[in-house]
């Protein structure tokens, strides 16, 4: 390679997630030859969050404030606080608007196999929480998978013992699908959790 | 190596590269074996991906040579659909540590695929009880890894056999030893040991025994590793 730049910073873009040497290729070119000023905006941009975003003080989502814009707004109901796994699970619920309280993620799941245990997804901070904020009901967004799961019902024997109602969202047939495709797990606990038609209706 | 539709559970998934899993399974003829599952994750997750969660009895076929041998195909075992609940599922992970850390891989054992099945109905059925299922899997665990406890005679067959009123320390070298409880160390009355030899666990404190006893035992083929699962009951 004739730009021992050019070869670093194709090195640099594989680091994303399905980039590829040919992707990355494009990409570095693309940007020296269309977009010198976006390239000059996307370092400048990588290099202040990746040095100042750190972690929510009150809810661990990244944010580069002590705590961030959402634990920040006082507008948000008190008495919820929804448990996620990454920051990525709290985005994608906050862009439904379905919900209004505040949040709490866990960066992880309870995974015993993997020697991830109660430390690592931060209990005594939710502890802390629970203990001191007027947190009526604690909605659990984990993963439906084993792990999340686990994660699930550690948490929910936690809230059991402040006296805190725990509930979990709920899980079964996706929207749009047909039963002839599903794993047979999906429809089992889909079976399992079915609900009352005249509630549903209410 | 190609090997087809072979009965199986999952024990452990892990991510590898972007959209594959490394999967631990138990199987019924090919023992513990590490697969690679090609292109199951990410945004066009395959159907099998549900499949390979830990729990899940699958029909799996794999190939290649290695160790680590590459997912050909998986579908479920029909009617074995279970789901593990709160302390039950943290009883299940606990079994997939023991065989993850003890089990060396391709080591057929049909019995312990055996054991291991029934255990997992066992917890996955709430209404039934499980502690003694679990004791008795442990010890049974042992016995296949060749490290069966000895719990009829003192000191490994050198000794007397074992009485139901006397009170034995345990060494996991050295087996079982009379002892006149000891300060400090723990003792098991022989009772709660001839139950176990014979599976019938009933009293609060046989199991209390049983449990005890095998963690000491297990404790020391674990050689100093400490499972997680344990610190979330
Ligand atoms: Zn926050």
């Amino acid at each position: 390679m004739i730009s021992p730049a050019i070869t670093r910073l194709i090195e640099a873009l594989r680091c994303l997630p399905g980039v590829g040497p040919k992707s990355a290729q494009r990409m570095v070119f693309y940007l020296l030859q269309h977009a010198r000023e976006q390239a000059k905006l996307l370092a400048s941009s990588l290099d202040y969050a990746a040095s100042n975003v750190t972690h929510c003080n009150r809810c661990r989502t990244f944010s580069e404030r002590d705590i961030c814009l959402l634990c920040n707004n006082p507008n948000r109901d008190q008495s919820l606080l929804c448990i996620v796994e990454t920051p990525i699970d709290m985005l994608v619920l906050e862009q439904t608007g379905t919900y209004r309280g505040y949040y709490f993620v866990l960066m992880g799941k309870l995974s015993p196999l993997d020697g991830i245990g109660p430390e690592e997804i931060g209990i005594n901070q939710l502890l802390e929480r629970l203990e001191k904020e007027p947190i009526k009901e604690v909605v659990l967004a984990t993963n439906p998978t084993v792990e999340g799961d686990t994660t699930a019902h550690y948490i929910a024997e936690k809230c059991k013992a402040v006296n805190i109602s725990c509930t979990r969202i709920a899980r079964g047939v996706p929207l749009g699908s047909e039963l002839e495709y599903l794993d047979s797990r999906t429809l089992t606990q889909a079976f399992t959790h079915r609900a009352l038609l005249a509630e549903a209706c209410d | 190596m190609h090997v087809l539709l072979q009965p199986a559970w999952i024990l452990h998934t892990r991510a590898y590269r972007e959209t594959s899993l490394i999967v631990d399974l138990l199987t019924q003829d090919h023992g513990r074996i590490t697969l690679v599952a090609n292109g199951v994750r990410g945004h066009k997750k395959s159907s099998s991906y549900a499949l390979l969660q830990p729990f899940t009895a699958v029909l799996v076929s794999w190939s290649g040579k290695t160790s680590l041998y590459n997912l050909r195909q998986v579908e479920a075992q029909q009617k074995m659909s279970y789901t593990l609940v709160g302390r039950r599922l943290i009883s299940g992970f606990y079994a997939n540590e023991l065989l993850m850390y003890l089990l060396h891989r391709d080591d057929p054992c049909y019995e312990l695929y055996q054991r291991y099945t029934r255990l997992i109905t066992q917890l996955a059925h709430n209404n039934r009880p499980y502690h003694a299922k679990l004791r008795y899997f442990e010890k049974n665990l042992l016995a296949l890894l060749g490290y069966a406890l000895n719990l009829t005679c003192e000191r490994n067959e050198q000794g007397q056999m074992i009485k139901m009123d006397a009170n034995y320390s345990f060494d996991p070298e050295m087996g079982f030893s009379r002892c006149q409880n000891r300060v400090g160390k723990p003792s098991f009355c022989g009772a709660s040991l001839l139950a176990l030899d014979q599976e019938i666990l009933t009293t609060p404190k046989h199991l209390q025994d049983a449990k005890q006893l095998l963690r000491l035992a297990l404790q020391y083929h674990l050689r100093g590793r400490v499972l997680k699962s344990p610190l979330l009951l």
